[in-house]
């Protein structure tokens, strides 16, 4: 996630030779291949006469083969082997996530030695240190998965981070895992995948309000506050501003991550704005539901706020819930349409850095051919996923079912686990020293509380301005 | 052969190195022990408070998951989005 210089770009291979060997092709064809056979097996498990009942409106239910064996460590209270394994009993039905852990090993295990020998690189070498880099990110999504934890939006990227850093400034990170610790290529592909589940076809989902809530609320604040960073504060690194301009306006960790690798920010800046993102994020969802009910401001603006500025997805359906049902519908499908803008967001931000952050001041515009050999090609496949799954979704007959089959059965999983090993090399890959210069003078602390406080106002403005004002009768009919 | 200061700049990295694992080591057992009682002791026995049971109960009935990191990880979002994409299918026939 480090950028390089013109010089750099000038000395770049041609893109055959890099379609062989650059990490960031290579998550492209690790992320399709992935993409592909879960389609492929939720389309070959589809009922008879799939379209037949699709077109006489019944309710299809179409799963993947795959699911059993694609799974995380499982959500736990008391012994953290109940993540793993625990018997059914009378209220409850049993849990084995044993074979599902072990199919992910698997897959990504073969997948990326594959990868890794055809670079050019040693296969070998990744296969040994691989298994250890997988069991410290199962750690790490089991801590996650502990209730309380879960309960107070304690990502897994947090402890993935925790046990890398802890590993990596007590006995070091040792020489034989360098070879598994990839966490560009496993957030690449983590990202390719995370294209199938951005649907454009549900950004209308809550009509015009929902499209002047989050559609001119997010872009506005993201852009206002990278130039108050810039040009205000001064900050010493764009990307550092970017990755914290994003994740605080869009949504949290996944834009952070999205960005991060879009603008090629150092892991150390990646994993600051994921720390402080989470750390706000825990004292809003509490925070600002208490204040909601203390002013006794209308549930379905309060829910468009809570949507509108909280940053983490989960913690917004949580602190929507604590107002009404309604509120955490309004909440979380403002947050889903935010969710959906890490796309063109991701894109803008890798085409604006190619085209104005990495030229050269000295030269001329750069040319067609220069910016793209600059541009992160994984965005690429980040947006056709997106595209396509997007087509699909919208218009094939069952393509809701098929597109959510896909990703609940196995794309969805995966992802995790890709973002899970990055974090867990992220932490791996890096000293806490090299984290003190990136809060010099606190700049990223009042970078982030002057945009969020941007974020509140303008976001309670759009909110009544749409919800209450404008929208008024669409809502009443339109809400639950 | 080696001369005496070569030695000496070449062993004393060693030497500190193997300082730094020792300390480091122990850092790190340390460390796994504070993770080991805050997970296996300190989080089960919040867990086990009635009005943390209370909560978590709560988040569950909901089909809530507040360290979701993207929609589709959230259950409840299941029925918002049938009832949002019925809506959208049915709306052009009104």
């Amino acid at each position: 996630m480090t950028s390089d210089s013109p010089q750099d770009a000038a000395a770049r291979p041609g893109t055959l030779i890099q379609m062989r060997t650059s990490e960031d092709w290579w998550a492209i064809w690790c992320g399709t291949l992935l993409i592909v056979v879960a389609f492929l097996a939720v389309w070959c498990n589809r009922p008879d006469d799939f379209r037949g009942k699709i077109a006489e409106g019944q309710a299809v239910e179409v799963s993947s083969p795959l699911k059993p064996w694609l799974a995380k460590p499982n959500k736990w209270d008391s012994s953290p082997l109940d993540s793993f394994y625990r018997p059914a009993t009378a209220g409850e039905s049993g849990v084995n996530t044993v074979q599902g852990v072990l199919g992910v090993f698997c897959v990504i295990a073969v997948l990326f030695t594959v990868a890794t020998q055809i670079r050019g690189l040693s296969g070998v070498k990744f296969l040994k240190a691989f298994p250890v880099v997988f069991l410290l990110a199962t750690l790490a999504y089991v801590m996650a998965a502990q209730s309380v934890v879960k309960a107070y939006n304690l990502e897994y990227a947090l402890w993935a981070l925790m046990i890398g850093l802890i590993i990596s400034n007590t006995v070091r990170t040792p020489e034989f895992l360098k070879p598994a610790v990839v966490t560009e290529f496993y957030i690449k592909t983590g990202l390719v995948l995370l294209g199938a589940e951005v649907l454009m076809t549900r950004l209308l989902a809550l009509g015009a309000p929902g499209v002047m809530v989050a559609w001119v609320v997010t872009p506005v604040v993201l852009i206002s506050t990278y130039i108050f960073g810039q040009k205000v504060l001064r900050m010493e690194s764009r990307s550092l501003n970017m990755v914290i301009s994003a994740d605080m306006s869009v949504c949290g960790v996944s834009a952070a991550i999205a960005t991060a690798s879009a603008c090629k920010a150092k892991k150390e800046e990646l994993s600051l704005a994921i720390g402080m993102s989470l750390s706000f994020t825990v004292i809003m969802m509490i925070v600002l539901p208490a204040i909601i009910k203390a002013v006794g401001m209308d549930e379905i603006l309060g829910g468009a706020w809570l949507g509108g500025t909280i940053d983490s997805t989960g913690a917004v359906a949580a602190a929507g819930a604590v107002l009404s049902d309604r509120a955490m519908e309004v909440a979380a499908t403002v947050k889903m349409i935010q969710n959906i803008l890490i796309g063109v967001t991701a894109f803008c931000v890798a085409t604006y850095w190619t085209t104005a952050v990495e030229r050269d001041p000295s030269a001329d515009r750069p040319s067609l051919l220069e910016i793209w050999n600059r541009f992160p090609k994984f965005v690429l496949g980040f947006v056709l996923a997106s595209i396509i799954f997007s087509f699909v979704h919208g218009t094939l007959a069952g393509g809701p079912e098929l597109v959510d089959a896909t990703i609940k059965g196995s794309t969805k999983t995966l992802r995790g686990w890709f973002f899970c090993l990055a974090f867990v090399s992220i932490g791996l890959d890096t000293d806490f020293r090299e984290l003190l210069p990136q809060m010099r003078g606190g700049k990223p602390l009042i970078l982030y509380v002057c945009g969020q406080s941007l974020n509140l106002c303008l976001t309670l403005l759009m909110a009544w301005l749409a919800f209450h004002v404008v929208f008024r009768d669409l809502v009443e009919q339109a809400a639950p | 052969m080696r001369s005496f200061n070569s030695e000496a700049t070449e062993d004393m990295p060693t030497c500190r190195s193997t300082g730094f694992r020792q300390t480091g080591g122990i850092r790190l057992v340390l460390s796994l022990g504070v993770v080991a009682v805050i997970w296996c002791v300190l989080l089960p026995a919040i867990a086990r408070r009635p009005a943390m049971v209370e909560h978590l109960n709560w988040l569950d009935d909901r089909g809530i998951d507040p360290s979701a990191m993207y929609y589709t990880e959230l259950e409840m979002m299941d029925p918002i989005l049938r009832r949002l994409e019925r809506q959208r299918q049915f709306k052009p026939a009104e």
